[in-house]
């Protein structure tokens, strides 16, 4: 057994595939690879995988992490180029070392969220957006497992930038805290939202950018 | 096979990104929105001059567990110069997202809009789905009804076992492919291609078109109805024969079978490689409608099956591989395949499964063997509780063949047993029902007296059914019991079960009687649709969507009658709404069937002793598989 650890991206359409279902599509995918990796225990054993960090429906990412172990005598870097032609469009193994360090250490997600106006007035929102995040604190209103909570953004998200993409689009860009307490990409939407409401876009998009450790070492 | 065209997929992100993106968010489960999906067919549109979209009438989960429209998918996409992508019905929330916002409805592979295309093709295996070809088409931004639609293009026609009476959507589809649809759908895309070249109109089209064996066009006859709302006459024009009779593929094995297909990226109904080992019956069930529209039976070469089967798993990554049938047992070399198949499944921890076993030749050898594997519940289907009963139906099972089988079930360590009846069938009395408890009180004992692990527990479920008369079975003349009636026996047989052990489920009557309308219904249905249609939309096969108050008011408002349908029993003169169309199996075999039902009188399958149906005359070599 190799242990074995895949950086992957979800672009596209496959950013609809939910959480559960994107395991199932890479069991199949490495049955169909011909790539022998552990399987679970128990009486309908599947291939054993496990990814860090669950990602939002809806949200891109470049930065996903998935650990394996692999049964046969292979080098992790030809992984990738083993992989991706049995995987469907817009998910793709960028690629695959020995595990540097625990899952359980990821603390940072760097990320985006690409905000749309409709009216062409992406650019004089800037400074407004730019303010809302450089704010004491930002307070927004988030499910949790206890029903509505309060959090405060401000102590967990920092390094924003907001870029002019184009005229309909602006780009927040911003380090969020991943654990303890989890921050998404579309809770920066939220505070948006929240908190000035009249800069509220037409439609957002999200992604993921990067993953890193306490210390800011990025996952791979 | 896989023409790949990396400019197309950004076009479709694109455009998706500009419209279809802002509602996904939305909707329940869009993965069954995008496509994009391992083994899709990309095409570049440049190069192909016939889009086909390949549409089912029900959501993605279902229609992607649909083996015939993977295997309409995989042969029309073999074809040069056809790019065929797949469309299902949206679920209501996207369905109203997309009306909100004016995005019509879309193919999965390209994004492009439905109404663009070429031909327009439903698969329609159940006659709920009906209101489901409505919602498509008028999603699409298309007219309902074929007459309103002038232009050659799109056409739009269905094909499904539905087909063996179009009669009720007759008036919205151009034509209907009856039988199988393999060859019937390749030729009459060539039809159209030839049309579309020499600019022909769509009636020309359409008379062409009726020249093919198979092919129905219903608006080349003309129907004329007696004072008493029976059909007095129907007359075919130009060259549309009187009489158009179904397709079959006679080599199963030669014909293309999907092993390399899509694999979902979201959850389906059945997620896994299908084996399809033949096509008909021997049985013979005289309520069955399959067990008759698919005569003669031809059966595929073990060989070739494990073959397809291992390749089907490997090209997928499917963890499991269930055979399918009508009648899964009666295939001779069950064992043999069994055995083929486990040998590359075993050590690849790749489970088999067996639906439909049959109670009389359920074998302990077998059960083991897919045992080794995954152990589910056992399921059952007398069909009816009485050996007379069973008699008139013709299912030829006993009481001790039942309860041998649960024996061996029980011994081998199953626990769960679930047993399936219908009720309302011709001649049932009370009698019938209660026999129903009794045999699941007998199965109960057999438990008690047989079982290996008793510290389990039992599970016995027994489900019952309504029976619905079909077309072209020897009980289409038969008149379907009212709702009150199903009620009172529903209660009898809730109150004649005699262990807790025991739960009894029903379906709903309603259902079913809607069922039998549009099941034996004809054209003047076409506008009961409609209104039904515009009061309570698509998905009608749904239980959350189903009204029964839109149906009732849509038939008054239309003044018609869903009893004369249903609760009806025609006589043998009668002209029948699809007396226009054949299966192969000969009327007067049909209505000697029924008259042996009446006698209780039981016909051998075909292995034993052919009874002369004449469906092997539809094989060139004139031959049934025995
Ligand atoms: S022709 Fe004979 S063997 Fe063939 S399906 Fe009919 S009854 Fe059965």
């Amino acid at each position: 057994m190799t242990k074995c650890r895949i950086r992957f991206e979800k672009t596209g359409r496959a950013k609809y595939i939910s959480h559960l279902d994107l395991m199932r599509t890479f069991q199949h995918a490495f049955i169909r690879s011909g790539i022998k990796i552990k399987h679970t225990e128990g009486f309908n054993p599947h291939p054993y995988i496990s990814m860090a960090l669950p990602l939002q429906l809806g949200c891109e990412s470049v930065c996903e992490v998935l650990d394996i172990q692999i049964e046969d005598d292979m080098s992790q870097r030809t992984l990738p180029e083993k992989l991706n032609p049995w995987l469907p469009e817009g998910i793709r193994a960028i690629s695959a070392a020995l595990p540097i360090n625990k899952v359980g250490l990821l603390k940072y997600v760097r990320c985006s969220v690409t905000m749309v106006y409709d009216d062409g007035k992406a650019a004089e929102r800037k400074a407004a957006i730019e303010e809302l995040f450089a704010r004491e604190s930002l307070i927004i209103m988030k499910k949790t497992k206890r029903g509505m909570g309060e959090l405060d953004l401000a102590p967990n998200v920092s390094e924003v930038s907001v870029e002019v993409i184009s005229d309909t689009e602006l780009k927040v860009t911003a380090l969020v805290s991943a654990v303890e307490p989890t921050v998404n990409p579309s809770n920066l939407l939220d505070a948006v939202k929240q908190n000035a409401p009249e800069l509220e876009p037409d439609f957002a998009k999200y992604m993921r950018l990067e993953v890193y450790d306490g210390n800011m070492k990025p996952f791979m | 096979m896989y023409a790949f065209c990396v400019q197309y997929i950004y076009d479709w992100r694109y455009r998706m990104e500009q419209r279809i993106e802002r509602i996904l968010p939305k909707v329940q489960k869009p993965a069954r929105y995008t496509g994009g999906e391992y083994g899709e067919i990309m095409k570049n549109k440049d190069e192909v001059d016939v889009r086909f979209a390949l549409c089912f009438p029900d959501t993605y989960e279902i229609g992607m567990s649909n083996l015939g429209l993977r295997i309409l998918y995989g042969v029309l996409n073999n074809m040069d110069g056809v790019w065929c992508e797949r469309v299902f019905e949206p679920w209501r929330d996207m369905a109203e997202e997309m009306r909100k916002e004016g995005i019509p409805l879309y193919a999965l592979e390209s994004g492009d809009p439905v109404k663009d295309f070429d031909i327009i093709g439903f698969s329609v295996g159940y006659e709920m789905s009906y209101l489901g070809i409505l919602d498509m088409l008028d999603l699409a931004g298309l007219p309902l009804r074929s007459a309103d639609r002038k232009e050659l293009t799109p056409l739009v026609f269905a094909g499904g076992t539905c087909m063996y009476n179009p009669e009720p959507i007759a008036d919205f589809i151009d034509l209907a492919v009856i039988g199988e649809g393999e060859e019937a759908d390749a030729e009459i895309t060539e039809l159209y291609r030839k049309a579309k070249k020499e600019g022909w109109s769509k009636p020309q089209f359409l008379n062409e078109a009726a020249k093919i064996q198979g092919i129905y066009v219903p608006s080349l006859y003309q129907h004329e109805y007696n004072e008493d709302g029976t059909i007095k006459s129907i007359t075919p024009k130009g060259d549309a024969p009187a009489v158009v009779t179904k397709r079959i593929i006679e080599n199963l094995d030669e014909s293309y079978f999907p092993t390399n297909t899509i694999v979902p990226s979201t959850e389906i109904v059945h997620d896994r490689t299908v084996l399809e080992l033949f096509r008909g019956c021997v049985r013979g069930c005289r309520f069955c409608q399959a067990g008759y529209v698919y005569r003669p039976i031809r059966r595929k070469k073990c060989d070739t099956l494990v073959k397809q089967g291992i390749e089907a798993l490997k090209n997928s990554g499917y963890e499991e591989i269930s055979l399918s049938s009508l009648s899964t047992s009666d295939y001779k070399e069950l064992t043999g395949l069994c055995d083929g198949l486990l040998e590359w499944c075993e050590p690849r921890k790749v489970s088999l499964s067996l639906p439909s076993l049959r109670a009389d030749n359920f074998s302990m050898e077998l059960m083991k063997k897919v045992q080794k594997v995954r152990k589910s519940g056992l399921t059952f289907a007398p069909e009816a509780g009485s050996q007379r009963m069973r008699d008139v139906i013709n299912k030829n099972v006993t009481e001790e063949d039942i309860l041998n089988s649960c024996r061996t079930a029980f011994e081998g360590g199953w626990s769960t047993v679930k047993l399936y009846f219908m009720m309302g069938l011709p001649t049932e009395t009370d009698e019938d029902i209660i026999a129903i408890a009794d045999l699941a009180f007998k199965v109960l004992n057999t438990w008690k007296k047989y079982a290996t692990n008793k510290a389990r527990g039992v599970k016995i479920t027994v489900s019952t059914s309504c029976f619905v008369p079909k077309p072209m079975s020897p009980f289409q003349w038969e008149a379907q019991d009212s709702m009150e009636e199903f009620l009172r026996k529903q209660q009898l047989l809730k109150d004649s079960m005699r262990s807790k052990a025991i739960s009894y489920s029903w379906h709903d009557s309603t259902v079913s009687f809607i069922e039998a309308v549009l099941a034996l219904g004809d054209r003047r249905l076409a506008p009961v649709l409609e209104s039904v249609f515009k009061r309570s939309g698509g998905l009608a096969a749904w239980e959350e969507f189903f009204s029964e108050d839109a149906w009732n008011e849509a038939f008054e408002e239309n003044g018609v009658d869903p009893h004369f349908y249903a609760n009806r029993e025609k006589g043998r003169d009668e002209i029948l709404p699809w007396s226009t169309i054949s299966a192969g199996v000969k009327t007067e075999h049909l209505w000697e069937e029924r008259e042996r039902s009446r006698r209780a009188e039981i016909t051998p399958d075909c292995r034993n002793q052919c009874a002369n149906c004449g469906a092997r005359k539809l094989s060139k070599e004139g031959r049934c598989d025995d």
